[in-house]
């Protein structure tokens, strides 16, 4: 054993640690022929003296110390259902605050969402009625002027279906929202001709009202209203709306490409 | 068949949780002197170490489920709580007490005298070299002066001292190490320069 692995235990020597008896004869053997080691052993050994002998003190906490204690002990062990009741009083009031509050909100919700469900169920009613089959022969003599069907729904006295407003997205209106985005975009995309009257001498006034229904007939139609007509293509239908007033009579008719 | 006559510190624990207040005495009195002690040779204030075993014995009646006996023994929890308090409030305080200085509370043996007749390492055992222990004790950085506190003051094996100090086994004996042989650099150093023993000189590192 040499000086530095004699350091690496001295320590443990001074303190009477437990370790290899082998390591501990050989640690000795080398601190008797070692002067320095021995030096070094001897001092640590003091030190270790020295603390042990402060360590060994035996001052302990005052007396107040352990009073207070226990009184606080008392305090904490005789008042532990009070604070917890209140702490529970005022959690069980926050908790019904917020329930409140959430109950209010679903509440709103289930209104709005009700509402929705009434309105849409309106309109789609509308829009089967409007699409039911009508019948009426048109007569008279048309003008064609294509033009966008938009800006042909600007009749007077026409009750024409309202374009919807965009609908929030929600799981359950998600089919009726697609269903009204692509009527829309097919709705731009259209070209009609002017409404031809169907009735000569009577004019219909906005307060009259009525309804515009989409229909189809024969291609054939066209020429009935002196439109140009493929002979080639008189066997495919043909879109068409129809103005149809209180009384349930056709009053105007536009083709629709 | 014996039954044990002391109940362990774990059994007090369970009592006093349940709400005995004779368990938790007899609990604070087996360990508070341990608890003062430390904080009182960590910090070399009597009050501190009044207010450190108070806060100690607080926080184990607050928190006594927060004890996990697996992690060790009920007296290394309560300095483990110990140490954390002493080193906030020094912190605070800033309350590190330089070797030479007058502490407030031991500074009654008079010890301008630090300068000890003759060889102080091998005086050591003398009473009267107590309190220069003390005040080098005090002067050492934080971080030694636990493990020396610990393992030499209150004679702590080592993985008892890691687990109050937070730290590894071996990380507590390289402190150790450290800290004593500052402890011998700064008695050493309040001798005379004549007096002193070249003890590091023509060591044999070979």
């Amino acid at each position: 054993m040499n000086c530095q692995s004699f350091e690496a235990m001295v320590i443990d020597l001074a303190r009477d640690q437990m370790m290899e008896a082998t390591a501990r004869d050989q640690a000795l053997a080398h601190a008797v022929n070692c002067e320095m080691c021995a030096g070094r052993l001897a001092d640590e050994k003091a030190l270790t003296a020295g603390l042990r002998k402060f360590g060994e003190t035996s001052e302990a906490a005052p007396a107040h110390v352990e009073a207070s204690l226990r009184e606080m002990f008392r305090a904490m062990s005789a008042t532990p259902a009070e604070p917890v009741v209140t702490q529970t009083e005022s959690g069980s009031r926050q908790w019904l605050r917020w329930a409140a509050v959430a109950a209010v909100i679903v509440f709103v919700a289930l209104l709005a969402l009700t509402a929705t469900r009434v309105r849409n169920g309106r309109t789609q009613s509308d829009q089967q009625e409007a699409n039911a089959p009508q019948s009426g022969q048109p007569s008279g003599v048309p003008r064609v002027d294509p033009k966008p069907v938009e800006a042909s729904h600007q009749v007077a006295g026409l009750h024409q279906p309202q374009r919807r407003r965009p609908i929030v997205r929600r799981n359950s209106q998600r089919d009726s929202s697609t269903k009204d985005r692509g009527r829309l975009e097919e709705n731009r995309s259209e070209i009609a001709t002017e409404f031809i009257p169907l009735v000569h001498g009577e004019e219909m006034s906005p307060a009259d009202g009525g309804q515009l229904v989409r229909v189809e007939m024969p291609r054939s139609a066209l020429a009935a209203f002196g439109l140009p007509m493929n002979i080639e293509r008189a066997g495919e239908r043909v879109k068409a709306d129809v103005v149809f007033g209180n009384d349930g009579l056709a009053r105007a008719i536009r083709f629709v490409h | 068949m014996t039954l044990p006559l002391t109940p362990s510190d774990v059994d007090l624990l369970m009592q006093m949780i349940s709400g005995d207040e004779h368990a938790f005495t007899a609990l604070y009195r087996r360990r508070q002197g341990g608890v003062y002690r430390f904080a009182l040779q960590m910090s070399g204030s009597r009050g501190i170490a009044e207010d450190v075993t108070q806060e100690v014995f607080i926080v184990l009646m607050r928190e006594a489920h927060r004890y996990d006996s697996s992690r060790g023994s009920l007296a290394a929890y309560l300095y483990g709580i110990a140490r954390n308090h002493v080193l906030r409030r020094l912190e605070r305080d800033r309350l590190f007490v330089q070797l030479g200085d007058a502490t407030e509370d031991h500074h009654e043996s008079g010890s301008a005298t630090l300068v000890a007749e003759g060889d102080p390492l091998g005086d050591l055992t003398r009473n009267e070299m107590i309190d220069e222990v003390r005040q080098a004790v005090l002067a050492l950085p934080s971080r030694y002066r636990e493990v020396v506190v610990l393992c030499d003051l209150h004679e702590m094996s080592y993985a008892e001292a890691a687990a109050v100090a937070g730290c590894a086994v071996g990380t507590v004996r390289s402190r150790l190490h450290r800290g004593r042989a500052l402890l011998v650099e700064k008695l050493r150093s309040a001798r005379s320069a004549g007096n002193e023993r070249l003890v590091n000189q023509e060591r044999c590192f070979a």
